[in-house]
């Protein structure tokens, strides 16, 4: 503030007094220039006496600026009480504060609000000589109201930061610590706001101060102001804040004014969105162990767990069966107490609890209860636990539960998990429904293998049954022969013996003999028992080859792999082992064209043309017509597929069913003659697992023609064979 | 000359190597044996001469066993008819062609002194009821 400055006012200006108007004038023109050019209010005033005592002042002089500053004119030779005697009424202080300088002689510097003027002033009074006082006057209005306000608003900033529900704290930008905190931060934080001030914002930081540190830094360099940050709070609870921070520099300390909003439910539900979306991405690909895998996985991490398992239940609700653990809980090998073993359900009360009331259940540390005591977390050494049912409809599906956590689980866990596991559990489901249904498509398969296995066994037999018996016979046939030749031979030995021991030669024994070699037709004896090898070995033959047939047909290649395959042979092979279906009813004949290597899974095109060969020699012997009917085979290629095609001149397809018979259970045989799965899986492991085409046409000529190909230049897709669960 | 060289017996199958085995194995039976490798052709024999005891295989081409033993009962009630088959179901097939058309079945693959007897007594059979 400005002082005003302490004017020596000469003798001369008291000119009233010796009434020499004209002659000091003359001596003083500075002065009055000043008087009548400041911006300040000037007055003279007499001090006005009674009885020894100061009652009033008379006004002696004013300048020009001070008729403008207090609105008063013609107050020279007026007393102060007649010229303001509101002010003086109404502000006593004013009043006396000149009296006391009056009186003291002590100057008086002093702020008075004129109510009739609606203004401050600020007036330096002293007293040059006794019985006199001047003043020198300035109006501070602007300035008081500019004081008020600040004040005003200093206040109300700092009710601002006290009494918000955001949480508030200012930090002292070098040394990271506390400056100031709020009360909302006292309340999340669960430290008082003087704990939290002798505490280091890194204490709050769920990272390692010097990782923390260096984000701020990073962050600050790059002028962000909001951030995203973990705080541990008192009771070591986690929460995830968004932190909007500002630098202000108050007398010359850089501080760190941050907000911190408390963003934990929000991640929640954005981890909730992720997992669900990622779920949803790797459905396709990953099995059902790794879909419950990678849900626990995530659980854990969300809620800071470093346990995660699920269990199905029993449809007997009797008892869990070990489903999936989180990675880290294998890593930690907790699988080695699960075990893969059923679990009776009495022995781990938690999830017993659960299963009861339907309902997530919450283990934190040891429970009281001697019933639960230490045997509750006893299978996997999990201090504390939470354990969520998943209920569909009546049923209790199975168990999802996550385990030592850091503190205790609550009921904002509980809510979540339970979300989450739900929200999964869908995808899960269908997951493990798609997986059954490639399961019961498996077993269809299978089944009409066995089905195909079942209707050849018969053919078979009978095929291996006629060269069986035409060898048995020719067996028994060889024995006669060898039994004849051996007794001739004897015969004829002895013959020799006797001729020798007589020394002649009897004819008549010679005659018996060549009678006896007439009798057994010992010419063709000879020729029999050659050609009885030859027909036995064209036995042999025929046996073999079915029996090689049947081997490379039941052969298993790894696991559904496709492979180069020769289609031409995997006909041939299929021609022998149905041989028994189609020989009492129809001719086959065959056009192989020379054809690649086509890589398919040859069991399963095998299949196909069992399927395809035994359904044309069906079609013709239903027809029961008096002579063989023909199946007649092509094969072909061009440069993307071969093809082949099995035509019949059986009574072919009624036109209204041709587009059913590769419809499952479709059959126009009688019932117990064939389930009509035949042509459904045919088409299905042409069409779907090998992508290629599949096609029925009956000529106009009469029969049928199947026509399939396989494409050469396509990966088939092996088909995953669903993994051990036990929904 | 032994009556039982009277006795024909006519063996049914479509396997050349079955006929020719047969051949060989009954060359030293008594009575007359005849080969036909289907039933039309065992059909067509038989109209031109008697044919007491007829041996055929179930399954075979055109025209099975069971028929061809149905077509012989009709046009020649006399005759012995056995079957030779591979089928577990023999019951069922001789309940087929019914139980009295059929003498005996025959199990493949055939045990051959079984076999040889099951021709035996059909050929014992024929003898015994004059059918000569």
């Amino acid at each position: 503030m400005k002082k005003i400055p302490n004017i020596d006012y000469p003798d001369s200006f008291q000119s009233e007094k010796d009434d020499g108007r004209g002659a000091s004038v003359s001596q003083m023109p500075l002065h009055r220039n000043i008087l009548d050019n400041m911006i300040n209010g000037y007055v003279c005033v007499d001090v006005l006496y009674e009885n020894g005592q100061v009652v009033d002042f008379l006004f002696r002089e004013v300048n020009a600026a001070y008729q403008r500053l207090t609105g008063l004119s013609d107050v020279v030779g007026r007393r102060l009480t007649e010229v303001m005697p509101r002010t003086v009424d109404s502000n006593p202080v004013f009043f006396r504060k000149l009296l006391e300088v009056a009186e003291n002689g002590t100057p008086a510097r002093f702020e008075s609000y004129i109510e009739v003027r609606n203004t401050w002033y600020l007036s330096s009074v002293f007293s040059p000589e006794e019985g006199r006082l001047v003043a020198i006057i300035d109006d501070i209005t602007a300035r008081k109201l500019a004081e008020e306000k600040l004040l005003e608003s200093e206040e109300r900033f700092r009710r601002l930061f006290e009494d918000h529900s955001a949480i508030m704290m200012v930090i002292d930008t070098t040394t990271r610590r506390i400056v100031n905190a709020n009360e909302a931060a006292a309340r999340f934080y669960g430290w008082s706001i003087d704990e939290l001030c002798q505490m280091a914002i890194h204490q709050l930081n769920s990272l390692p101060p010097e990782v923390s540190k260096r984000m701020m830094e990073e962050y600050r360099s790059i002028g962000k102001t909001q951030f995203e940050f973990r705080h541990r709070r008192r009771d070591g609870s986690i929460r995830d804040v968004e932190v909007f921070s500002n630098n202000i520099d108050v007398s010359d300390r850089n501080l760190n004014y941050v907000i911190i909003n408390d963003i934990t439910a929000k991640k929640l539900l954005e981890a909730q969105a992720a997992i669900r979306i990622s779920l949803h991405e790797k459905a396709d690909s990953d099995s059902v162990l790794e879909l419950l895998r990678l849900l626990l996985d995530e659980i854990e991490k969300v809620t800071g767990s470093s346990a995660g398992f699920c269990f199905s239940v029993a449809r007997d609700r009797s008892s869990f069966q070990y489903q999936a653990l989180s990675t880290t809980a294998t890593e930690a090998r907790i699988d080695n107490a699960f075990g893969d073993e059923h679990y009776p359900l009495n022995k781990y009360t938690v999830w017993a609890g659960a299963l009861r009331e339907r309902t997530v259940a919450i283990r934190n540390g040891n429970v009281s209860s001697r019933q639960l005591d230490g045997k509750a977390g006893e299978h996997s050494g999990l201090k504390r636990e939470l354990v969520v049912p998943i209920i569909r409809g009546e049923r209790i599906e199975a168990v999802l539960g996550i385990g030592n956590k850091a503190t205790d689980y609550n009921e904002e866990d509980s809510q979540w998990v339970k979300a989450v596991a739900d929200l999964a559990w869908d995808i899960i489901e269908k997951k493990i429904a798609e997986d059954d249904f490639r399961k019961l498509q498996e077993q269809l398969h299978h089944t009409q293998k066995m089905e195909l296995v079942g209707q050849l066994a018969s053919g078979i037999a009978h095929e291996i049954n006629n060269p069986l018996n035409f060898i048995q016979i020719n067996f028994t046939a060889q024995q006669g022969y060898i039994a004849d030749l051996l007794s001739l031979f004897n015969d004829f030995r002895n013959a020799v013996k006797e001729s020798m021991n007589e020394g002649r030669f009897d004819k008549s024994v010679m005659q018996k003999l060549l009678q006896k070699e007439v009798e057994l037709e010992l010419d063709s004896l000879g020729d029999e028992m050659s050609a009885i090898f030859v027909d036995s070995q064209k036995g042999i033959d025929r046996i073999r080859k079915i029996v090689e047939g049947m081997l490379s047909l039941s052969y298993r290649h790894s696991p559904d792999v496709p492979a180069l395959s020769d289609l031409n042979q995997a006909i041939l092979d299929t021609l022998n082992v149905a041989r028994g279906e189609y020989r009492c009813c129809a001719d086959i004949s065959t056009n192989l064209g020379t054809l690649p290597q086509v890589p398919c899974v040859i069991d399963q095109i095998n299949q196909v043309l069992l399927n395809l060969v035994v359904n044309s020699a069906h079609a013709i012997q239903s027809q029961q017509r008096p002579s063989n009917g023909m199946i007649s085979i092509r094969t072909w290629a061009d440069r993307r597929n071969v093809y082949c095609s099995i035509a019949d001149d059986g009574p072919g397809i009624p036109e209204e069913i041709r587009e059913h018979v590769f419809n499952p259970f479709f059959t126009t045989k009688k019932a117990g003659k064939g389930t009509g799965l035949g042509l459904s899986i045919s088409y299905d492991i042409i069409v779907n697992r090998h992508k290629g085409e599949f096609s029925v046409n009956s000529p106009q000529e009469g029969g049928a023609v199947f026509t399939f190909s396989l494409p050469l230049g396509i990966k088939t897709q092996a088909p995953e064979y669903p993994y051990e669960y036990f929904i | 000359m032994n009556i039982l060289s009277e006795i024909v017996v006519l063996f049914v199958d479509d396997e050349l190597e079955t006929i020719n085995a047969l051949k060989r194995f009954l060359r030293k039976e008594p009575y007359t044996k005849l080969f036909a490798a289907s039933g039309a052709e065992a059909m067509d024999m038989m109209q031109d001469r008697n044919v007491d005891i007829i041996v055929t295989d179930a399954f075979m081409p055109n025209m099975s066993g069971q028929e061809l033993i149905r077509a012989v009962k009709t046009l020649h009630p006399e005759t012995i008819c056995l079957l030779t088959s591979g089928a577990n179901e023999a019951e069922q097939i001789v309940k087929s062609i019914g139980i009295d058309n059929v003498f005996g079945f025959i199990k493949k693959p055939i045990l051959p002194d079984q076999f040889k007897q099951a021709i035996d007594d059909a050929v014992e059979y024929c003898v015994r009821n004059g059918n000569r």
